[in-house]
């Protein structure tokens, strides 16, 4: 059953096009990543799923609603982890997961039980009584993910979501993340610019370049179209968007900062 | 099964938007457990005010307030100054967030924008609260 799709999707800004006239179906309990350099329209992409940003043309459903015209319907059905920091570093771990539960409008009485699994999934219940701000980066990950499962939803995005961290932390969100897909069937699109974590993690893939899919369908299937025994994604990459990985677009100034800050801050 | 999705918001709205204002003043107040020396510092800057200016300039008699005392003349002043100084630090704070990934969160959820609008604000005014009950408090108000 198809969960989300895009219909001609486009962004512009000015005179430049993120995202060109983008066609994607995900189905329902897929992980789903998308693929691409720093530039190539990743994060515009999830931000017009997630209804941060309209989009200049074409429409996309998410679990059933449109974006366009069914925003409210469609913010309640998902989940999002955005790049950046987005817990609160002044709170504790258990009042971050409070917060969203409360925010969210689960009901009182499945609150308890909630951020108490909640917590047991990030595995931090010793931590829950420490403010935010003390944790590690990898714990400060773990935290988000658990904050978006407060709520069940359908789609859960995630945005690069293992930018800055160690591999040891790296390993426990991979697990997190295919958890969240066994255990509580939620469709997850993910984007990443790792070939090895899109291999690790999804059933399909698209690779972005320039705002297009310039490549489509499982990790397997993408490494045997190169006709070339043992090919990497790495490989498949740098075959289908023309250049190996991050050699030009390497993004504006200001996503650069905002990742250099990230990286500091988690690490 | 767990995957199972919540079934949609029971509440009527306006229950719902009022619970979503509440949820932000209180993680505010919670900030506020964690880090009560805020409670302290915010408040320096007004009494500073009230106690080198309002006081000293209320006994040399220096600048003519005719019948009303010098302290008296100056409260609603810093009262004011107070409160464009504390809007002016939320509203900075929220653009910080936003640097952040914490707004984004928050727009992505169920919660209504004019909700979080006013849940902000309603925490700007939590925060505030100290500085207020300065005011009410200064013994040499009430004269």
């Amino acid at each position: 059953m198809t969960i989300l799709e895009t219909s001609g999707l486009t962004r512009r800004f000015g005179y430049l096009t993120a995202v060109d006239s983008l066609n994607l179906i995900v189905a329902e309990g897929e992980v789903f990543g998308l693929l691409g350099p720093n530039g190539a329209g990743k994060t515009t992409v999830i931000k017009m799923l997630t209804t941060l940003l309209p989009p200049t043309a074409g429409t996309a459903t998410v679990a059933g609603f449109d974006i366009r015209r069914r925003p409210a319907q469609v913010r309640a059905s998902i989940g999002y982890v955005p790049q950046l920091i987005s817990v609160d570093g002044a709170l504790t771990g258990y009042e971050n997961l409070l917060f969203f539960a409360k925010l969210y409008g689960v009901p009182g009485t499945l609150r308890r039980n909630r951020i108490e699994e909640a917590l047991k999934f990030a595995g931090l219940p010793e931590a829950a009584d420490r403010q935010v701000r003390n944790y590690s980066g990898g714990m400060v990950r773990r935290l988000e993910l658990a904050m978006a499962m407060l709520h069940r939803p359908r789609v859960l995005f995630l945005d690069e979501p293992t930018v800055g961290l160690d591999p040891l932390a790296r390993q426990a969100v991979w697990q997190q993340v295919r958890l969240l897909a066994r255990e509580y069937g939620m469709t997850i699109v993910l984007t990443t610019h790792f070939m090895d974590e899109a291999d690790a993690l999804c059933d399909r893939v698209a690779i972005l370049n320039l705002g297009r899919v310039a490549a489509g369908g499982s990790p397997d299937e993408l490494k045997r179209s190169l006709h070339q025994a043992d090919a990497t994604l790495d490989q498949v990459f740098a075959h289908y968007a023309g250049q190996p990985l991050e050699v030009e677009q390497e993004g504006n100034y200001r996503d650069i900062s905002q990742t250099r800050r990230n990286h500091a801050r988690l690490g | 099964m767990p995957g199972l999705v919540d079934p949609p918001l029971s509440q009527v709205w306006p229950v719902r938007w009022l619970g979503q204002c509440l949820t932000l003043a209180e993680m505010e107040l919670r900030k506020l457990r964690h880090d009560p020396t805020e409670l302290l510092t915010r408040a320096i800057q007004p009494a500073l005010w009230l106690l080198v200016f309002g006081e000293v300039f209320t006994r040399i008699h220096a600048i003519p307030t005719g019948d009303l005392r010098y302290l008296d003349f100056l409260a609603p002043g810093v009262l004011a100054q107070s409160v464009l100084f504390i809007a002016i630090f939320y509203g900075i704070a929220v653009i910080w967030e936003r640097d952040l990934g914490l707004v984004h969160k928050l727009l992505v959820s169920p919660a209504s924008r004019a909700a979080l609008v006013l849940g902000k604000a309603l925490s700007a005014g939590v925060r505030a609260l100290p500085r207020r009950a300065l005011f009410i408090c200064w013994p040499g108000c009430w004269v």
